[in-house]
């Protein structure tokens, strides 16, 4: 992963005001997760462990075992489909409840129901998610998955992954920053189209002027985002490539971000050199954008003209994944 | 605060008078004046060393499902509580509680 430390790292960015929202985020993929593994993960600034039973399920807990405070990820091994502490071999299940104590009478029954908090794992298209709640509310949506392949089926062409030095929450914005699109990226034309919030979802279907090997071609950017850590955008044109990126905080000041690029199978050997050449300036697009982001500062009241894009309304609808006390379910 | 006379029996069958105030809890006052063993997991519910035999007269109180449920698995007798889960009242006063042994 490039990492790219700003020149001004000293300054304040306006990052430690700024919390964690909640929502499911991207922590690993499936692969690096195998059957019997356990890891340690650090994301939101803290850590949990994740492991793989024999059943092929992901569970996911907090670090530290209740008992006497050894760390989970530490010398454990996953026994069935149970993580055993390595310290007093107490045994814990998904639910962070305790199935085994080799040395005493039997399991209590408060402790057998769970005593260790567990975070909600899923596992979609390739990817491990867990929820993130700092009050360990419950999920209020599900992990999105890739839209249905119009003909033939998805192929993972291309992953990348960087770790960025900026808050979360700016990394989406820059989708509703329209003016950048220009100077940043040479775009011709600032995009044009339907910009939708609703509940947890982020929609943008813009018309769009697309850089092509042919030179500009116009066509039909469908950007899909569900809660904060999770966008798939489709590019559709004389091809179709699908990017699902997913942004991960690390802590409030840096970001991991993760791509999949996805093409349809069988394609014609000009529509590869066109999805090629669609992947490869997508991937420009975002080193350029990298740098500015890793000194930026969040300016909490910026300096709006017109032009500039629903900067404001995204912010708004963001503030929902901040507002902890709220119980408001699924929508 | 008036003060509470009880007397606690300890696993060897001496029995010991104590007094103590009201909202005293029983375990913490046994562990300190009869039998430091008890209470290890320090009022959690997850070790059953501090169970006790109520005499007549006072049943405790309310019951959680976390002590039924450990009440249940250390199949303990009609009347056995758990100490940590009880703190003592003016209407306790007189009454023998007993350290039932492992």
């Amino acid at each position: 992963m490039d990492k790219t430390f700003p020149e001004s790292a000293t300054l304040d960015r306006g990052y430690d005001k700024i919390p964690l929202p909640f929502g499911w985020f991207a922590v690993a993929a499936s692969e690096e997760i195998t059957v019997g593994d356990r890891k340690t993960f650090r994301y939101f600034g803290t850590e949990f462990v994740i492991w793989r039973g024999e059943d092929g399920q992901l569970r996911a807990v907090d670090p530290f075992c209740p008992h006497l405070g050894a760390h989970l990820g530490v010398a454990s091994e996953v026994v069935g489909n149970d993580l055993r502490c390595a310290f007093h071999h107490w045994t814990y299940n998904g639910e962070g409840g305790v199935t085994e104590i080799p040395y005493t009478r039997f399991v209590p029954p408060k402790l057998k129901r769970s005593c260790l908090p567990a975070w909600p794992a899923a596992e979609v298209d390739g990817l491990v998610y867990v929820w993130y709640h700092p009050n360990k509310g419950a999920p209020k949506w599900e992990v999105m998955a890739l839209p249905p392949c119009p003909e033939g089926e998805w192929v993972e062409e291309e992953r990348h992954e960087w770790s960025v030095n900026i808050h979360v929450q700016e990394i989406t914005e820059n989708g509703q920053d329209h003016a950048h699109f220009a100077s940043v990226h040479g775009v011709p034309g600032a995009p044009s189209g339907e910009f939708r919030l609703d509940g947890w979802v982020r929609r943008n279907i813009v018309e769009a002027t697309m850089n092509t090997p042919r030179g500009p071609m116009h066509g039909k950017i469908d950007n899909f985002a569900t809660g904060p850590g999770q966008t798939i955008t489709q590019f559709i044109d004389v091809t179709h490539v699908v990017l699902l990126q997913t942004v991960t905080p690390i802590d409030r000041e840096n970001t991991h971000i993760r791509w999949k690029l996805y093409r349809q199978s069988n394609l014609s050997d000009g529509k590869m050199r066109v999805n090629q050449a669609r992947m490869r300036d997508l991937v420009k697009q975002i080193v350029q954008d990298i740098p500015i982001w890793n000194a930026k500062r969040y300016v909490p009241n910026p300096l709006l003209v017109e032009g500039d894009g629903p900067l404001l309304a995204y912010r708004q609808q963001y503030a929902r994944f901040y507002d902890f006390e709220s119980d408001a379910a699924a929508e | 605060m008036s003060d509470i006379s009880l007397t606690i029996i300890d696993k060897a069958g001496t029995a010991h008078a104590l007094t103590a105030g009201s909202g005293q809890n029983l375990m913490h006052l046994m562990r300190e004046h009869v039998d430091m063993t008890i209470g290890t997991c320090g009022g959690e519910i997850s070790c059953g060393t501090c169970l006790v035999q109520l005499g007549d007269g006072w049943a405790g109180g309310s019951v959680s499902v976390d002590e039924q449920d450990m009440l249940e698995a250390l199949d303990a007798a009609p009347g056995c509580r758990l100490a940590c889960q009880l703190s003592l009242e003016p209407t306790a006063a007189g009454i023998t509680a007993t350290i039932v042994a492992d």
